[in-house]
């Protein structure tokens, strides 16, 4: 560990006392220069909610990025008078639904075709594999017209289903590699006890996989409460929306009223951001895990 | 039952026979296995259904409708054959105005976004103590909905109340002020900025992975051998990083082309066509115009050439590696 130390600090830090202090002096620019754009990252978030604080006039002249007046009965506008509590709810019906959804398909698939023999399960795998690389951005037209025909268009059912379908082949590579590098010992100690295949899945396999899943739900959660073409597709009615395409709605009404307009995007906003506070790490990593590999 | 031969075999034997096989069915190994793939199946049940049914079937019957004319109602859709991609190609300028935006988006994408998240990713790596910190901030715009970062950057880009022209004023750049959504030769790039501004963490997080990867030793032999800091990059980091740099260029091109929401939340595709997007077409061409069968010819061609885009991409990075 301490050799490796070495070998950086010779390398990036400079070897020799002369250039060291050079070399500082650069840290410091590149420091800076990395706190801007992290600064960069961060302020339309904050301008969005300073906006959001202050009244129509104040958020058209001040540029103060501290309200006047702090003013959150925008809030409780878009929450009570502009259904913004309706759409929450129903968002966070679908994203629960469509979570639990995938959660249950994608670890039952990703196990049976990580350990499971079957014959095809190969040519099954790499056609759901397959669809990741061949997006048809106009499948939504064929799907509507299915939904339109089970007349399940604009019901909450026809909206899940095919957004636990659009998270499922991501997941399964996720949690397929996952089951993967779970030893083999496990499972063949159990069934020598006499377990069930179902059995090894659900008492050994879910809880060994528990990374591998909470990351993939995290990733369905922020896909399914940010989706907006599906719903806009599925949803004319108001009280079936969920939050984005409800945004929209609310911008039709508010155009002129950006404060308003900043209320309603800090709710959609909200959620999104505090399940990053929390699962940072997680989604950080996921990132790389579906990314490099997929 | 018929024995070769065409003799009628008396019927006990028969039985005895049939017993025979079914005994030795359930017995045999082939049986156990049989029972054992079916069980099995279960496994993937849910998942082929689900797929098939919300997947796979939509792009076939995408492939189907764009054959056809139909305006969604008739209970009769008339067989056109090749008449919608004849007509796409030969008369309809505005989808390739649609198809031009995507791919100045994709070229700004690759461009733009692939060197700043590379340069910083180069930055960050093995040089600062805070590469967590600046992974967590980079990749928050990422998390939020491209309708939030829509309205968000609208408002930071309005010519009344907007703080981007507050603040050139403030830095005396007062000339460059300008209503940057309503002017046709700049919406294109103020709204492609947003969506850099939205993605380019992702592609941050890859890199940095990426780099973390190269041992520092060939590092170090590079500069016993007199490699500076450029050559370093060039002939070590971005050799090695071929893998990442593939798959973060496909996943960028595709997702610059098929922009919607973020370019729905700013411009609505104007002013005129200016920032009109392929899948933008595609929706207004079912869901506005009632064309289903020609907004699937859309959906065809334009499936196709970003297919076309990741096979050559992919095949470009196989070449290199051997």
């Amino acid at each position: 560990m301490s050799n490796t130390t070495t070998i950086r600090e010779r390398i990036f830090m400079g070897s020799n006392p002369a250039t060291r202090g050079k070399r500082s002096i650069a840290d410091v620019c590149r420091e800076i220069f990395l706190f801007l754009i992290a600064l960069c990252c961060i302020f339309p978030l904050l301008w969005m909610i300073s906006t959001a604080l202050k009244g129509t006039e104040e958020a058209f002249t001040s540029f103060n990025l501290i309200p006047k007046v702090w003013r959150f009965d925008n809030f409780k506008v878009a929450w009570e008078q502009a259904n913004f509590s309706l759409y929450f709810f129903n968002s966070t019906v679908y994203t629960i639904s469509v979570m639990f959804g995938v959660w249950l398909a994608a670890t039952l698939g990703a196990y049976g075709f990580a350990r499971l023999q079957m014959p095809g399960k190969k040519v099954i795998f790499y056609i759901l594999i397959g669809s990741l690389m061949v997006p048809i951005p106009g499948s939504f037209i064929p799907l509507y017209l299915m939904m339109n025909s089970y007349h399940l268009a604009g019901t909450r059912l026809g909206y899940i289903l095919p957004m636990i379908s659009s998270g499922l082949a991501t997941s399964i590579f996720i949690l397929k590699s996952f089951f993967e590098s779970i030893p083999k010992e496990f499972e063949e100690s159990a069934r020598l006890d006499g377990c069930s295949k179902l059995g090894i899945f659900s008492r050994i396999m879910i809880p060994l996989s528990r990374p591998a899943w909470v990351t993939v739900l995290i990733f369905t959660a922020l896909a399914t409460w940010n989706d907006y073409l599906w719903a806009l597709i599925m949803f004319s009615k108001k009280d079936l929306m969920p939050i984005q395409v409800g945004l929209r709605v609310f911008q039709g009404q508010y155009f002129t009223r950006y404060e308003m307009l900043m209320a309603g995007t800090a709710i959609a906003a909200l959620p999104v951001i505090v399940l990053f506070i929390i699962f940072q790490r997680n989604i950080v990593s996921g990132v790389t895990a579906g990314g490099i590999k997929g | 039952m018929i024995l070769p031969g065409g003799l009628t075999a008396p019927r006990q034997a028969i039985q005895k026979r049939v017993k025979g096989v079914a005994q030795h069915l359930t017995e045999s190994k082939t049986w156990n296995r049989l029972k054992d793939y079916c069980g099995n199946y279960l496994f993937i049940l849910p998942v082929v259904l689900i797929f098939s049914a919300f997947s796979l079937y939509p792009i076939l019957r995408t492939i189907q409708l764009s054959l056809f004319k139909w305006n969604g109602i008739d209970p009769q859709m008339t067989w056109v054959g090749l008449q919608n991609f004849y007509v796409i190609f030969a008369m309809d300028p505005n989808w390739w105005t649609a198809m031009w935006n995507a791919t100045k988006f994709a070229i700004l994408g690759v461009l733009v976004m692939q060197s700043l998240s590379l340069g910083l990713a180069f930055l960050v790596d093995r040089r600062s103590k805070q590469s967590d910190f600046y992974k967590a901030v980079y990749y928050i715009p990422t998390i939020l909905s491209p309708m939030v970062v829509g309205y968000v950057w609208k408002w930071i880009y309005d010519p009344n109340g907007g703080v981007l022209n507050f603040l050139l004023d403030k830095v005396g750049l007062h000339i460059l002020t300008r209503s940057w959504l309503s002017d046709p030769g700049l919406a294109l790039f103020a709204v492609s900025a947003a969506s850099i501004w939205a993605g380019f963490g992702y592609s941050f997080v890859l890199f940095l992975a990426g780099l973390k990867g190269i041992s520092a030793d060939i590092y170090e032999a590079a500069k016993v051998d007199g490699a500076n800091g450029w050559k370093q990059f060039w002939y070590i980091t971005l050799p090695m990083l071929r893998p990442i740099l593939t798959v973060v260029t496909i996943l960028t091109i595709l997702g610059a082309m098929q922009l919607f929401p973020l370019v729905d939340a700013m411009t609505n595709g104007g002013p005129g066509f200016a920032t009109q997007v392929p899948v933008k077409s595609i929706y207004d061409e079912c869901f506005k115009n009632y064309h289903y069968g020609y907004a699937s010819a859309y959906s065809v061609i334009f499936g196709l050439i970003l297919l076309i885009i990741s096979m050559t991409q992919m095949e470009i990075s196989r070449r290199y590696d051997v």
